[in-house]
């Protein structure tokens, strides 16, 4: 992972300007190597993802769920629509909510469903571990549709 | 006149890569980060050949023995999880060590360095991989699952599950339903 | 009120009467008949005794006559022979004697041939006279004559004695009867009159009876009816009926009280009524009592009343038909002021619709709570916790002290906002109740909570735990609370254990038992008793109600964290089931949480 050609392309869609920032810090804190690309709302996003010329699809995308004109519900029905992102994994990224609205999530589509952390280092760990996960799925053969993970 | 050129380093070096398997007329499949999927019966000749002319662009290939070893660490625990109904009763260090024939520190070391993360960390992985695959595919409650994978009891099992995972083994099953009906 | 047994009674007095009737017949008609019989029996003494006075006048005037014959032929005076002797008047006697005789032939017969003896007695006076004035004087023809006479009285006399005297005793005896026969006249007499004055006084009895009965009935009637007039008025109806056939109304007393109006106000008649109908209701309610004449279809119907004073009554009037014992058809109806209920039902469903809108505020407000606050929140601590990694250390003693605060209270306000989402959706009942498997419930419990018992190495054990009606989240939580804070509050060095179980009641089991909102009577056979026990480090059972409190805390947990709001949530949930919950404890020797469910709903 550390290597120039292997790098992680990261995506995030946020419309917190406090919340972008703490990503970004931590994101070049963990010195992964990796790209990472910021939306502020969904439109963008979906604008980004659909654009003919984007070839290299990212890895995992980081998904806030309310998002203004587009929420992140509405993208992910999207994405999953579309089966060009199929091994696109999908983080849903927001504040807490009941079980029932994490499994609604999962049920969605989402692979990853994190809860904001509300300290920077847990927010750390947070990224460093679905990135690692991520890769583990990606190397080792395994399923990708029972790919669900909570934090 | 100057001319301004713009470089993406990995598609260039991607499809030189390709290139030159192709000249070999190497089967192949490009993974992610600088892995290819040759098969093994390419001649000895040939991958001499595809070395060197890669090294002409300074593209190396890895030394693969280790990765080669990372490999069959892989495959070797995966087995013990899969193919045989019961795990060890010996310890998981002790029979790597004793299957592949070097000191577990050596194995631990090289896997860490290639995978990013521990053996432990693999395996405790690969059997809720498994115990997924129990679940989903064969319909197993969660104390023949325990019982599968040699764990102690279904409450330790249901904790490692909610450890990496993040859900219940309940959960689990009823979002995987759910997607299937959805699906369906 | 017992009514009258008519029937097998009347029968019997009927055939009473017909057997007196037919007594009293008999009797009078025999009386009616002895009675004539008397009459006849009467005349015939009378006659009897008036011949006899005849005869002895007749013979009496014989004697005179004779006297007179024997002063005439002593005396020799011719002036005492004309029309001296009493020949007609005797002649007129013994006419009397032969109309008085008529019927009685051998009397009869004896009168005719004393008729002609008489007759010859008075030839033979006359003779006699003849004789005694005779010039010749002839003495032996005289008394030859004189001898006659005698002779012919001795005949006489013997006819008399010898003839009609025995006729006369033999009429005489005839009347004898009399006597007897006016006896039995007596008795029968008697005994019509006894029988008279039987029947009479049986009837009168039975009659006095009767009153008597009738009376009480009548008076048990009035009171019916005064309780019913009453009843009415109490209860705040009105009674009509109308007879199909003749279109006669009858408005009850309370019918025109109903209407504000004095008991027969107006003429009781359709007409009259409508008038105090609601003019937007008139229609629906003379359409519905046409078509339920038509079909006779019983009805129940609710209108408005709009009285003269202005006042609106709402009122459920209800019909139905009846036929009397004549054949005729009614249509009998009551009629229910239920203007009280209206208004309260119309109140509470404005309590309805503001609760409605309460609720929907609490709603919004627990999402407010849940999303909105917890926003800058987490952002707070956030930052707090990048200055903690790059600034901190540039602070200043005190600055630092501060920002600790700052960074404590932070994380406790974020644990109450958990706790308080949690709370507020208990409060929020659905009651909307399912059947939950226990069992079920708590294999997921243990799930959740299976990292946190990893981690102790806690063993817990589960009876086999009976089904309830609930809420499934409720009462997950409620043992999510309740197993997190055995889970917690263990004893060092020990192997937290954890039982869960259930047990039948005792008999002043639910003595302390804690539940604010029920006031139901508690009865022992309708509730689950589980209890979830462990082995840690217990409370004062001195607190045993205070820590169900909200916030409530003990100095044991201070140590602990946590923010008072976990058995808060179990005792609401409880409540939501209707349900009791208690705790024992003893310092250092476990708590044990007993909790009693409803057996059904």
């Amino acid at each position: 992972m550390n290597s120039d050609s292997s790098q992680m392309r990261i995506l995030l869609a946020e419309d917190d300007e406090d919340d972008r920032l703490f990503f970004n810090d931590a994101i070049n804190e963990l010195k992964m190597n990796n790209r990472l690309t910021i939306f502020k709302d969904g439109r963008d996003l979906m604008d980004y993802l659909e654009h003919p010329e984007t070839t290299l699809l990212p890895h995992i995308l980081f998904l806030d769920l309310n998002m203004p004109c587009k929420t992140g519900a509405e993208c992910l029905k999207e994405i999953r629509a579309n089966p060009k992102f199929k091994d696109l994994t999908i983080a849903i990224y927001s504040t807490s909510s009941s079980d029932k609205d994490i499994e609604e999530t999962f049920i969605g589509g989402a692979n990853i469903y994190i809860k904001k952390p509300n300290d920077f280092s847990k927010l750390k760990k947070v990224i460093k571990d679905v990135v690692n996960m991520n890769w583990q799925y990606h190397t080792s053969g395994l399923n990708k549709e029972t790919f669900f993970l909570s934090i | 006149m100057k001319l301004y050129v713009k470089y993406d380093i990995n598609l260039a070096c991607r499809i030189i890569v390709q290139e030159q398997l192709e000249r070999l007329g190497i089967k192949y499949e490009l993974l992610e980060f600088g892995e290819i999927e040759i098969s093994d019966s390419v001649s000895d000749e040939s991958f001499t050949e595809l070395q060197n002319s890669l090294e002409r662009y300074g593209i190396e290939i890895i030394n693969n023995q280790k990765s080669q070893l990372v490999q069959r660490i892989k495959d070797t625990i995966i087995e013990m999880i899969y193919e045989k109904d019961k795990l060890p009763t010996s310890t998981i260090s002790n029979y790597l060590a004793d299957k592949l024939n070097l000191s577990y520190g050596y194995i631990a070391n090289v896997f860490s360095e290639y995978t990013y993360t521990s053996i432990e960390n693999f395996i405790i992985i690969q059997k809720i991989e498994r115990a997924k695959k129990l679940i989903v595919e064969d319909g197993l409650t969660l104390t023949e699952v325990s019982y599968k994978l040699n764990y102690s009891s279904v409450a330790y099992l249901s904790a490692q599950f909610k450890k990496v995972t993040g859900l219940t083994p309940s959960m689990f099953k009823r979002i995987v339903d759910r997607r299937r009906n959805l699906n369906q | 009120m017992k009514f009258l047994k008519q029937n097998r009674y009347v029968f019997l007095l009927r055939i009473a009467l017909g057997i007196s009737i037919i007594a009293i017949g008999y009797l009078t008609t025999m009386f009616y008949f002895q009675m004539k019989d008397l009459d006849s029996s009467f005349q015939s003494i009378e006659n009897t005794n008036t011949t006899q006075n005849e005869l002895e006048n007749l013979f009496s005037i014989l004697k005179e006559d004779e006297i007179k014959l024997s002063n005439l032929i002593i005396a020799d005076d011719i002036a005492y022979s004309k029309g001296i002797f009493s020949r007609e008047e005797a002649a007129s006697k013994i006419a009397v004697l032969k109309e008085l005789s008529i019927g009685k032939t051998f009397f009869h017969q004896s009168i005719l041939n004393l008729e002609s003896l008489i007759n010859k007695k008075y030839i033979l006076f006359g003779e006699i006279v003849a004789l005694s004035k005779a010039t010749p004087y002839n003495k032996t023809a005289f008394e030859d004559k004189l001898f006659e006479n005698k002779r012919f009285n001795e005949q006489l006399y013997t006819f008399l004695e010898n003839d009609v005297e025995p006729n006369l005793v033999g009429l005489k005896l005839q009347n004898e009867n009399y006597a007897e026969k006016i006896a039995s006249a007596r008795k029968t007499v008697f005994i019509l009159a006894v029988l008279s004055i039987l029947i009479f006084l049986l009837s009168y009895s039975k009659m006095n009876d009767n009153m008597f009965i009738l009376k009480r009935v009548n008076d048990d009637l009035k009171l019916l009816n005064e309780t019913f007039n009453n009843a009415e008025k109490i209860a705040g109806f009105g009674y009509w009926k109308v007879n199909l056939a003749t279109s006669e109304y009858t408005f009850s007393d309370n019918f025109y009280r109903l209407l504000e109006e004095e008991p027969q106000h107006f003429h009781p008649s359709f007409e009259n009524f409508t008038k105090y109908i609601h003019p937007d209701d008139y229609e629906y309610v003379g359409k519905t009592y046409k078509d339920s004449i038509e079909g006779q279809i019983p009805t129940s119907i609710l209108y408005r009343y709009i009285l003269p004073s202005g006042e609106l009554k709402y009122v459920i009037s209800t019909a139905n038909f009846r036929t009397n014992n004549k054949g005729e058809i009614f249509k009998i109806g009551v009629i229910h002021d239920v203007t009280e209920q209206f208004k309260k039902t119309f109140e509470l469903e404005e309590n309805n619709k503001k609760l409605i809108a309460i609720n929907a505020e609490l709603e919004s407000f627990n999402n407010i709570a849940s999303h909105d606050l917890q926003e800058p929140l987490r952002k707070i601590q956030m930052f707090i916790s990048r200055i903690e990694g790059n600034d901190l250390e540039a602070m200043s003693e005190s600055g630092k002290g501060y920002f600790d605060k700052i960074k404590l209270s932070a994380n406790r306000m974020q644990n109450l906002m958990i706790d308080l989402v949690n709370y507020s959706r208990t409060i929020k009942s659905d009651k909307v109740f399912t059947k939950i498997n226990l069992n079920g419930i708590l294999e997921d419990v243990l799930e959740e909570l299976s990292v946190n018992i990893e981690e102790i190495k806690a063993e817990i054990s589960i009876d086999e735990l009976p089904e309830i009606f609930g809420t499934k989240f409720q009462v997950q939580q409620l043992f999510v609370n309740l197993i997190s804070n055995s889970l917690k509050y263990t004893k060092p060095n020990t192997i937290p254990t954890i039982i869960i179980s259930t047990e039948d009641l005792f008999v002043d089991d639910l003595k302390d038992a804690v539940n604010e909102k029920s006031d139901k009577i508690i009865t022992n056979k309708d509730y689950y008793k589980i209890i979830v026990s462990d082995n840690g480090i217990g409370f004062n059972q001195e607190y045993s109600q205070r820590i169900f409190q909200l916030f409530r805390r003990l100095e044991t947990e201070i140590d602990y964290t946590g923010t008072g709001l976990g058995l808060a949530i179990c005792k609401k949930v409880i409540e939501n089931h209707n349900g009791f919950i208690k705790a024992e404890g003893k310092l250092n020797s476990g708590a044990k949480f007993i909790i009693y469910l409803p057996k059904v709903l």
